[in-house]
């Protein structure tokens, strides 16, 4: 399913048009004309399977942060 | 949000009623309605948060003064329990269905939801439920005592009571599950010719994100409950140390329900306050695809935070620093949210009646709850402030404010198109402002007394922190009794009042207003051609 589900257009956005829509979606802003070519490219499984990858990337990520900023500055758990 | 310009194939919505109105008894029993689903939810709903409302006051009374005057501490335990589990699951969550009922079919363009006899379900659960809750007070050893957090040992020790708790647990919880799935398919499969997802007015985005929220996460909380149950009566341990389970992981698995469950609670509401705000603007809401995104990312990441409401029971730093840094991150979208509000309303042609007064108050009072949430999020600070009464004053913040003010707002928003009439206005705005002011006397005080150290779920305290809890008290009164206000127009609307057009509002915009005031019985039988 596309998220422009009534022209059922098939999907024509690559990667890195999907990685960008979800990381703006993670800080909550979108310029119109991009949301709109997202809306028409995009389809609904890409979103989704991104969102719980770029979920799982920021979970992983932060925890890296953590643990490079205590063993800087030297705490044991 | 929907700009689109409809056309009904030459078949006006007002002749879409073909006579079918059943009546009677049998008519509520039976129905697969959505108007008359939608209507039973939030009446339902409205009743309970008396109930819940009326247990609050209670609470307050006994801490008007220290000392325990009204109540044994047993009981004062079992109302904070049973007000928060009634409010959340009782009020909050079924009046959010209820809108969704009345209005999605409405808006996108359905006849009705798409599993009419599963929605009659959904809602004919919900009397059980409360009746579980509300009668488990008068068995022997009372209602749960355990906070609506229902963590163990004290779980484990209590007497029956917390069986019916954890039975009507469930029965909302699935209550909750197939109400979701009835709007997820409706939304996916009902939509009107031309109707996109990205055309379809907000609320309809906030519950799609609630409704696949409340699947995710209510089995979970079936699950914590369930091993409660077993702990209780099968001889497991779970979480009894003295049998080698682990108390804190039900805290674990109840955050991981719990905070996807904050956003159950407010999401739908963002929904209505960006379409009342962009109506009483007279404008496009600024930035609809962010707030879709938002809305979409802020439900993703509630699963990612919810130790930050454990940070004292023994985390290691780098746990707490995780949860610290991943609930701030939250914020950004949320915080986005507020700025495309604001910026809706920057240069609009505003007009100030009574849906957009509770819609300007939620976004005030929420930014104060988003806040001290922000606050209470620094695990060193929150050391300070874990279960005081600075953290009732945050959440009261936000759900008040976020659920209850938005809730309110789409009342009055909606009700011309429910009832046919339109409400008392000046009424309307009394109960606003009484509200408003009332709301900020009860809780406000709070942040100080949880600040000074004054713990929550005590029906005693020490003598320095008596003056808030009066003011505190005071406020309680005053916000109860002027939601009699908001009963009292919403009766008479229903009984008669100016005639409302089919679209009151100047500014509204969305295919729910292309149907007649009141919305006939059976709407959208041919479905509109959204362009």
């Amino acid at each position: 399913m596309s998220l422009n589900v009534q022209n059922e257009k098939t999907s024509k956005a690559g990667f890195f048009t999907v990685v960008g829509a979800v990381f703006w979606s993670f800080l909550g802003i979108r310029r119109r004309q991009d949301y709109e070519s997202d809306a028409a490219s995009i389809s609904l499984k890409q979103v989704v399977i991104a969102g719980i990858i770029g979920g799982i990337i920021f979970v992983v990520g932060v925890v890296v942060l953590v643990n490079v900023i205590v063993a800087n500055i030297g705490m044991a758990n | 949000m929907n700009t689109a310009t409809t056309t009904v194939n030459g078949h006006s919505a007002d002749h879409e009623d073909h006579g079918h109105h059943p009546s009677g008894l049998m008519r509520w029993i039976t129905t697969t309605n959505h108007k008359d689903i939608g209507s039973m939810y939030l009446w339902f709903s409205f009743a309970m948060f008396l109930v819940g409302g009326c247990m609050a006051l209670t609470i307050r009374s006994e801490l008007f003064q220290p000392g325990l005057q009204l109540v044994r501490p047993e009981f004062f335990n079992q109302l904070t329990t049973l007000h928060g589990l009634i409010m959340v699951f009782g009020a909050i969550m079924p009046a959010f269905v209820g809108f969704a009922n009345w209005m999605l079919p409405l808006q996108i363009g359905a006849s009705d939801m798409a599993f009419g006899r599963m929605n009659n379900l959904s809602f004919w659960l919900l009397p059980p439920a409360a009746l579980l809750l509300t009668t488990s007070m008068f068995v022997p050893g009372g209602a749960a005592a355990a906070g609506w957090t229902l963590y163990p040992p004290l779980t484990i020790q209590q007497g029956m009571g917390m069986d019916m708790a954890i039975f009507a647990l469930h029965i909302l919880g699935l209550s909750s599950i197939m109400g979701s799935i009835n709007i997820i398919t409706t939304i996916f499969n009902l939509r009107a010719p031309g109707m996109t997802l990205m055309k379809m007015p907000l609320f309809c985005w906030t519950w799609l994100v609630t409704a696949f929220l409340i699947i995710a996460v209510m089995p979970v909380l079936a699950g914590a409950v369930t091993m409660t149950l077993t702990d209780r009566h099968f001889g497991t341990s779970f979480f009894s140390a003295a049998g080698g389970g682990d108390p804190v992981l039900f805290q674990h698995i109840f955050w991981f329900f719990g905070h996807p469950e904050v956003y159950i609670v407010i999401i739908p509401g963002f929904g209505i306050v960006s379409q009342v705000i962009s109506t009483f603007s007279r404008k496009p809401l600024f930035g609809y695809a962010s707030m879709v995104y938002a809305v979409a990312a802020i439900g993703i990441l509630s699963f990612t935070v919810w130790a930050h409401h454990m940070y004292t029971t023994g985390m290691p730093v780098t746990a707490q620093l995780y949860f610290m840094y991943a609930t701030m991150f939250i914020a950004v979208p949320t915080g986005v949210k507020i700025f495309n509000w604001t910026a809706t309303m920057w240069r609009g042609s505003l007009s100030f009646e009574t849906p957009m007064l509770f819609a300007i108050g939620f976004i005030f009072l929420f930014t104060v709850g988003g806040f001290s949430g922000l606050v209470l999020a620094m695990a060193a600070v929150d050391v300070q402030m874990q279960d005081t009464y600075y953290v009732v004053a945050h959440f009261h913040y936000t759900m008040v404010a976020g659920a209850l003010f938005s809730a309110f707002a789409g009342a009055y928003y909606w009700l011309p198109k429910w009832t046919g009439h339109m409400y008392n206005e000046k009424l309307g705005q009394v109960h606003f402002w009484l509200s408003f002011i009332f709301f900020n006397m009860t809780f406000f005080v709070q942040h100080f007394l949880g600040i000074a150290g004054m713990p929550r779920r005590i029906p005693d305290y020490a003598l320095q922190f008596t003056d808030f809890n009066q003011i505190s008290t005071v406020g309680a009164f005053g916000l109860g009794l002027s939601q009699l206000l908001f009963l009292y127009n919403v009766i008479t609307c229903i009984k008669g009042g100016p005639k409302a057009p089919a679209k009151p509002w100047e500014g509204a915009e969305g295919l729910e207003w292309d149907v007649p005031s009141p919305a006939p019985y059976h709407t959208w039988e041919v479905q509109p051609v959204v362009k």
